[in-house]
This record gives C-alpha cells, sequence and structure tokens, in this order.
C-alpha cells in the first residue's frame, strides 16, 4: 500500500515539475539566447536543461529561488555542449557560408528556412552586440549574466564557480572595453 | 574628491557596491564636475542600451513543447524503490504482448544515398569535405568512418575505423576528412551516422592510381 501511495505520490510531482518551471522558461531562453546567439540553439539548450533538471526535481522542490540554481544548470550546459564540439577528433565545424559550389551529401530531408530579416532599426543592437562579442569568453558571459541578465556578483559566484573578487575585476576590465569600443557610439 | 578618483569609483557606483560616505563624495563631485557627470552618465545610458536588446521570441508553444519533452524524457527514470512495482505491472503487459503477437519493430534500417565518386593518386594526401545538412539539431550523433585497407585517415594510423559522438548543428556541417591513399585500387569509405533510431550511410568511391602525387594538401569535395 505505502509502495501504491509512493507511486501515485511520483505521478503528482510531474504536474509540481510544471508549475514551478513554467515562470522560468522565458527567462532561461533568454539567458539561453544571449549565450548561443541563435534562438534554435537557445530552444535546444533550455530543452537540454528541463531534461537534466527533470530527475533533479526533489533539489528543485526544495529552493525557494530556483533561478539561479536553474541558470547555473544552463550555463554549465552551454559550457559542457562547447567543449564537445572543440573535442571532435575531426574538424566538425558548423558551415552556413556560401557554399553554392561545394557538394551536400543530404543526410537527411532538409527543411527551407528562410533568412532573417535585419531591420534597420537593429543598427546599434548590432553594434553593441559586435562589442560584446569581442570581448573575450569569461568577460562576454559575466557582462550578460550580470549587466544584461541582472544576476548579482553574489548569485553568479554560485553559477560561474568563480570568487566574487575575480568577478568583480573582471566586469569592470569588460566595461573598460566596452566604454573603448562604444566610445563613438550614441544611446 | 578629483577626476581620478571619480573615475577610479565608477563601476563600484554603478553596482550601488559604495559605502554611504564614498557615494556621497562621487555624488558631490559629478555635481560639480560637467565631464565626470557625462561620463558616468554615458555608462548609464550603455547599460541601458545593452538591457534593452532584443531577444526574438521563441518559437510558438516552445514553453509547453519543452517541459513535456523534459518528462517524457524522464518517464521512465522511475525511484529504484517503485521499480519493482512498476517492473510487475510491466511484466504482465508483456505477457499480453507474447500472446497476443509481437508489436512491429521501430528500427529503421540504414538509408544509403548514391555513391560519390573521387580520384586519388597513390601517396597524395587529401581532405574530404562531406558536408552533412541537418534539418534540426542533432545532439549526440554518432559518426563512424569506415576505410578501405589502401587509404589511412592523417593522424590515426593503421586504423581501419573511426569514430565517435558529436553533436550536428541546423543547417550545414561540414566534416574534413584528411586521407591519404596507401595502395592502387577501386575502393570505398563509408560514413555512418546514427542518431536516435535512424541511420543513413554515404558511400564515396575512390579511384586510387599509381602516378605520384606531389604530395600537396588540397580539398577535394565531392557530390551525392
Amino acid at each position: 500500500m505505502e509502495k501504491v501511495i509512493s507511486l501515485i505520490k511520483y505521478f503528482s510531482q510531474t504536474s509540481e515539475f510544471e508549475k514551478i518551471l513554467h515562470p522560468y522558461i522565458l527567462k532561461l531562453y533568454r539567458v539561453a539566447y544571449r549565450l548561443c546567439g541563435s534562438a534554435s540553439d537557445a530552444e535546444d539548450l533550455v530543452q537540454d536543461v528541463l531534461v537534466k533538471v527533470y530527475p533533479k526535481r526533489q533539489t528543485l522542490f526544495r529552493l525557494e529561488n530556483p533561478g539561479p540554481w536553474l541558470v547555473k544548470v544552463l550555463y554549465r550546459t552551454f559550457i559542457d555542449h562547447r567543449r564537445r564540439m572543440a573535442r571532435s577528433p575531426l574538424h566538425l565545424l558548423q558551415n552556413n557560408n556560401d557554399e553554392e559550389n561545394n557538394s551536400v551529401v543530404e543526410s537527411i530531408p532538409t527543411e527551407n528556412s528562410g533568412p532573417e530579416e535585419i531591420s534597420e532599426n537593429n543598427q546599434v543592437r548590432e553594434r553593441l552586440m559586435r562589442a560584446i562579442n569581442s570581448l573575450n569568453l569569461d568577460q562576454r558571459h559575466l557582462c550578460i549574466l550580470h549587466d544584461v541578465e541582472g544576476y548579482t556578483l553574489n548569485e553568479l559566484e554560485e553559477i560561474l564557480n568563480t570568487p566574487i573578487g575575480t568577478l568583480k575585476s573582471r566586469l569592470h576590465r569588460a566595461r573598460a572595453s566596452l566604454r573603448k569600443l562604444l566610445k563613438h557610439e550614441t544611446f | 574628491m578629483n577626476c581620478t578618483k571619480a573615475l577610479e569609483y565608477r563601476d563600484d557606483y554603478i553596482d550601488g557596491d559604495l559605502s554611504q560616505e564614498e557615494k556621497v563624495a562621487v555624488r558631490e563631485h559629478l555635481d560639480s564636475c560637467q565631464q565626470c557627470h557625462d561620463a558616468f552618465k554615458r555608462d548609464e545610458d550603455m547599460l541601458q542600451a545593452l538591457r534593452a536588446v532584443t531577444v526574438p521570441a521563441p518559437s510558438p508553444g516552445f514553453a509547453r513543447r519543452s517541459l513535456q519533452h523534459a518528462q517524457s524524457a524522464g518517464r521512465w527514470q522511475i525511484p529504484k524503490s517503485l521499480a519493482p512495482l512498476l517492473s510487475a505491472a510491466m511484466a504482465a503487459c508483456l505477457v499480453l504482448w507474447l500472446v497476443t503477437g509481437l508489436p512491429r519493430m521501430s528500427y529503421q534500417p540504414a538509408q544509403e544515398l548514391p555513391t560519390a565518386q573521387v580520384i586519388i593518386k597513390i601517396n597524395e594526401q587529401k581532405i574530404i569535405n562531406v558536408v552533412v545538412n541537418a534539418p534540426r539539431d542533432l545532439l549526440d550523433a554518432h559518426i563512424t568512418i569506415q576505410l578501405p585497407a589502401q587509404v589511412e585517415m592523417v593522424g590515426f594510423p593503421g586504423k581501419s575505423e573511426i569514430e565517435w559522438k558529436t553533436d550536428l548543428r541546423k543547417g550545414k556541417n561540414l566534416l574534413s576528412l584528411p586521407i591519404i591513399a596507401k595502395s592502387t585500387g577501386n575502393v570505398e569509405l563509408v560514413t555512418r551516422i546514427n542518431h536516435e533510431n535512424k541511420s543513413k550511410l554515404l558511400k564515396l568511391a575512390m579511384k586510387i592510381h599509381n602516378s605520384h602525387a606531389t604530395g600537396d594538401l588540397h580539398d577535394s569535395k565531392y557530390l551525392v
């Protein structure tokens, strides 16, 4: 009887999981987008994170504020993906350049997606993104998570597993670089 | 407070990390120094502009889909203590299956594409570029390269099969295979890509002939 009750409880936890996670999905997606730079990569990253988090939902249920913990899992998953891609023994690249003359092996039937429209109004946005992207990886991620997404240094100490002092000097150097890069920009 | 000191404090000022005394001193300086006032204002504007950079919306239904996917992926990862209870139920279903007939296998045999061809000289190093076009991200794809005896992959001496797992991204993925032909013949290099229960075989026919090569490494593309 005890085990049957446990079974019922197990299945009711899945709706608890949805209830708790749902408010964080778009925030996670936003952070993922800023890290990955592409909407489909961001969606895939968030999905991977949710798959990872589901078996650990007991931990999730115990947290008062699951936000930073979720971002920590997201950030670690993002870094793991990057390392795995870099470790491929053969040089497997994402190659979306003009390859009209290259032969294409259709491993799986392709979908046709139209080109992304870049609005003229996004010029400032483009320059801002270029400036952020020219920072080194550590500075860029810190800038995104702190200055753009608003996580405190205390939260980031946990998320990035880096002491606050280090984060602070890294942040200040990142901002100094951005000031130089954007000195002619009008906001 | 002078300008140098005020500017040293600018990042801590933005982050609210100054003591009350320091904050007051900075504000008094900004009230009297237009240059520093403008610099601080610019910092504020820059950060606001960064925060205002919009992110495109995810695809419709993304949140619901992701949650459902997470739950269906973890559905059979039941706690160990509950496993026997569910196993018994599953065993009963399995018995029923056997009695009424086996379900259709869901495994899909490998789909093969028409063979491409390349001509290569003995001892010639060549880079064969395979462009794999994926309609969506394929995480954890398993790639296997089967080499004929006459061909070696540069950096993998003596190996006839090389395999690894990687993520294929939506769009074109370039797989560069540096090879060198060791002896003549009409041979085949096979690339197999496995993902979940799908498999694709890509065959490259290679004609290796005897003319001496310069040994230059150059690219070759092949058409399937």
